[in-house]
């Protein structure tokens, strides 16, 4: 899943859109099709963390939990 | 196919508050098509003139990525084109794969359609990510704002939900320019009473 913010980001969001557009979500108001954009973005960014070594931080009792 | 080019001092002059960062989607269709390649354009709102692809029609509502801001014009990718009868296009998939891996469906929608620009709406997302598992993902526009609920398995996928859920609503509201509400919760699993 995209990232949003590497170098080929906007290319990304696009292919994330063509994804989108399957989905026939093009009837919806446009802020939601935005927000549904950004949160695949964001469960994107999440996988690639989990992916990455597990985001260590946010587990509770790891250092780095605020 | 060729992108949409804008001037950038009309798209200032009429839409002030559309932010213009790279990778942003805009919606937009194709209001007339005149001389030389240009047209008039609907873009989030703003009625301006601009240079088209010559494959573009009036009428058609496009979605459109912020590639970049130079040289005082605006250039816009095509990212999604919607035909002119949407009733001719086929019915939704099932699943939708995520480019990069995983998969996701849409298991309800409410509102929408072409007379409610400005909702209420909401459509749950059933996400299957290779890392994450399964997330549910409800988002719902009402006057209020946007909410987005998401239901994560426990440890893991359920602690970066809940400490990143910030990034989301702070993203949500930079794009849309709406109240963003986020919560990341355990997600419910089904119970088997029969076991």
């Amino acid at each position: 899943m995209p990232d949003g913010d590497s170098s080929s980001g906007v290319e990304a969001r696009a292919a994330l859109e063509r994804a989108l557009a399957q989905a026939r979500l093009d009837d919806m108001p446009a802020a939601l099709q935005q927000a549904v954009t950004e949160a695949l973005v964001w469960l994107g960014r999440l996988e690639a963390e989990a992916a990455a070594g597990g985001g260590a931080d946010a587990l509770p009792g790891r250092s780095g939990r605020s | 196919m060729q992108p949409i080019v804008v001037a950038l001092a009309l798209m200032r002059g009429a839409a002030p508050d559309v932010a213009l960062t790279r990778g942003r989607v805009l919606p937009a269709r194709v209001l007339e098509r005149g001389p030389n390649g240009m047209g008039i354009l609907n873009l989030s709102g703003a009625i301006l003139t601009a240079k088209l692809p010559e494959e573009l029609e009036p009428g058609e509502r496009l979605r459109l990525v912020v590639r970049e801001t130079a040289n005082e014009q605006v250039l816009l990718q095509i990212a999604q084109r919607q035909d002119l009868y949407p009733s001719s296009q086929p019915p939704a998939p099932a699943e939708v794969k995520l480019p990069g891996g995983g998969r996701f469906a849409v298991t309800e929608r409410e509102g929408g359609g072409e007379q409610s620009d400005e909702g209420p709406a909401a459509v749950t997302l059933r996400c299957e990510l290779p890392q994450l598992g399964l997330v549910e993902l409800r988002v719902s526009l009402d006057p209020s704002g946007i909410a987005v609920d998401a239901a994560f398995d426990d440890g893991l996928p359920l602690a970066l939900g809940e400490r990143r859920a910030p990034r989301l609503r702070e993203a949500i509201t930079a794009v849309t320019r709406r109240l963003a509400r986020v919560s990341a919760r355990r997600r419910h699993r089904p119970v088997d009473l029969y076991a």
